[in-house]
């Protein structure tokens, strides 16, 4: 499943939990128990004592109500519970309504226990429902010992309807009522950690997507930096090595040169001569042994590379920069030109050779913003075009315009990938919308560069080109103080 | 008697890297070097080499994809691959495929290392 699903499911209980607050849920579960108690009069008075009627209307009360607070739900115990419940209650009502303690005060005793365990120590429930099997209990015996609280009770001219009766739907009532108060707090807190995960998993995305987005900046400065580091280390090692055999060559030199010195003292002539050529030959041929001529251009070649190195990971660290205030919030002038190009630069590894990058703005464009979180926006779009391509041949083009009159600056960056299915384009920059892989994208680059660019009081929008490919078009205020 | 120089074909698409590497062993081993993947392939079609040293990641095909179409020649050649992420290929596989991995930015002492010990060891 995918993860914006989860969310959405979660948003959707939310939703639908949230209708129902707790003052309706009251009024709702008086109404249904004040239409049980006069509909249970109606009939009784009516001679309607069938079985049938009470029980059919106890379980649809206390089946809908159930039904109402909990939801629908799966879980097995949930639906036991459900189906004894109604059991129970039907016969409850049973002996409220007909008075027929013996045929319904066994089964009824029979399910307090049950009922009890199923309340999986919910102490209250329990102590209520124990309270009505008590209630059923004296009533039975009252019954068994023939003592009858109605007639005792009732006089000639004020004839007491059923006491005995009335105050066990009394205690069903508040037991009910008691049960529908503790179901909408656990609705309400379901609702509450609902609302927690929530918040918790958008933040973790959105931390994500922060993540991601640093994930590629150190893989594309991981991969820049690697070659010329290599290379300048490389480089070193060469350069000493070739040091060695200068020194070796000088050495001979110096000791040739003092050979010499000591010699002319003592030979003369020829014999000085003959030495001397054959000093010449001896540094001619350790010449010729470290290959000194080759070692010469070699060193050149070296330092060049060296430098070359140097100046490739200098420019990459002052491309960085950008990112150096990642998480700051204030505003300054922004070179987008620049911006641009330090962010091109760190995909160069993810920009395949068959794609050409067409460059069309000049070298100076400023606007006031987040250097870093345009940089990310950027990115964004430039990955997804990338991507979009899946490893083709292909253009980018990015063209920066400041001469329109609008007092905006307009960015296009268009692709010649495969485009956006038009049934979803509209949902583009919605928040969890990916068309990735479920794992490759968490949906909420876009949107964040959406958030981005709304915090810019600038706009963003996506068309799909005529030929082939997106175009996003960003619109951003020009910098004040830089176009005065 | 000495023997023949072992013959290296260095693969990297970074010319720098390349003319580093010719310069470093040009006193030990007949280094031949290529810019890419079908340059290192019509090399190894006409010359015998006694090991291959590639870089991963190059435009075009890939140090692996590279091994591939190599042994399909020469089976038995030995194979040092390095990388500049080593997150970025499945070491493991890598591994099991016969290629010693190194990581770039690599000292001289590594590679050198890796070298000795890729031409000492047997090839199948």
């Amino acid at each position: 499943m995918l993860l914006k699903d989860v969310i959405g499911k979660e948003l959707l209980s939310v939703t639908s939990l949230e209708g129902l607050n707790k003052k309706m849920l009251f009024i709702f579960t008086g109404l249904a128990l004040l239409a049980t108690f006069v509909f249970g009069f109606i009939f009784y008075h009516s001679g309607l004592t069938i079985l049938f009627y009470h029980t059919l209307f106890a379980s649809l009360v206390f089946g809908g109500l159930y039904l109402v607070t909990i939801r629908v739900t799966t879980s097995v115990i949930a639906i036991f519970r459900l189906v004894i419940g109604m059991i129970y209650y039907s016969l409850v009502f049973e002996i409220c309504l007909t008075g027929g303690i013996h045929s319904s005060a066994i089964p009824l005793l029979l399910f307090v226990p049950l009922n009890s365990i199923l309340y999986q120590g919910k102490k209250d429930l329990i102590v209520l429902n124990v309270l009505v099997g008590l209630t059923v209990f004296v009533l039975w015996l009252l019954d068994i010992y023939g003592v009858d609280l109605t007639s005792q009770l009732s006089t000639e001219d004020q004839p007491v309807f059923d006491l005995a009766n009335y105050i066990l739907l009394m205690s069903v009532v508040l037991m009910l009522v008691y049960f529908f108060k503790n179901q909408m707090i656990l609705a309400h807190m379901r609702l509450e950690n609902a609302y927690d995960d929530l918040r918790e998993k958008s933040r973790m995305l959105v931390e994500s997507e922060k993540m991601a987005s640093l994930g590629q900046l150190t893989a594309g400065i991981a991969h820049e930096i690697n070659n010329p580091v290599n290379f300048i280390q490389l480089g070193i090692t060469n350069l000493s090595k070739a040091m060695e055999d200068f020194m070796k060559f000088q050495q001979e030199n110096d000791n040739c040169i003092r050979d010499v010195e000591h010699v002319s003292h003592t030979l003369r002539g020829e014999e000085l001569h003959a030495y001397v050529n054959d000093r010449i030959e001896l540094l001619k041929k350790c010449r010729e042994d470290i290959g000194f001529d080759t070692l010469k251009e070699e060193v050149h070649t070296l330092m060049e590379s060296i430098m070359h190195g140097s100046d490739r990971t200098s420019a990459i660290v002052k491309g960085l920069r950008v990112f150096s205030r990642m998480d700051q919030d204030t505003f300054e002038d922004v070179n987008l030109s620049e911006n641009m190009n330090s962010t091109l630069m760190l995909l160069k590894s993810q920009i395949g050779e068959g794609i050409h990058v067409r460059k069309e703005y000049k070298s100076e464009i400023w606007v006031e913003g987040s250097a870093s979180k345009l940089s990310q926006v950027f990115m964004n779009i430039l990955v997804n075009a990338i991507h979009s391509l899946e490893g083709r041949d292909g253009e980018i083009s990015i063209s920066i315009d400041d001469t329109i009159q609008s007092g905006f600056t307009s960015i296009k960056i268009s692709d010649t990938g495969r485009g956006i299915d038009p049934q979803v384009i509209s949902k583009i920059f919605e928040p969890f919308f990916t068309t990735k892989e479920v794992g490759s994208g968490t949906g909420l680059g876009l949107s964040i560069s959406k958030g981005i660019i709304d915090e810019h009081k600038g706009s963003i929008s996506v068309s799909n080109n005529k030929e082939k490919g997106v175009t996003f078009t960003i619109e951003l205020p020009k910098s004040q103080a830089k176009n005065l | 008697m000495s023997q023949a120089r072992p013959h290296i074909l260095y693969v990297d698409d970074e010319p720098h890297n390349l003319m580093m590497f010719k310069i470093m062993f040009r006193r030990v081993y007949d280094v031949t070097t290529a810019t890419g993947g079908q340059e290192a392939l019509n090399e190894i079609k006409g010359t015998e080499f006694d090991l291959m040293v590639t870089d991963f990641k190059m435009p075009g095909m890939n140090g692996l994809e590279l091994t591939h179409l190599v042994r399909e020649i020469r089976p038995s050649i030995p194979v040092i691959m390095v990388t500049g992420f080593m997150g970025m290929v499945d070491e493991e596989d890598i591994k099991s495929q016969d290629i010693e991995l190194i990581s770039k930015p690599f000292d001289e002492q590594t590679i050198s290392g890796a070298i000795k010990e890729a031409l000492s060891g047997n090839s199948f």
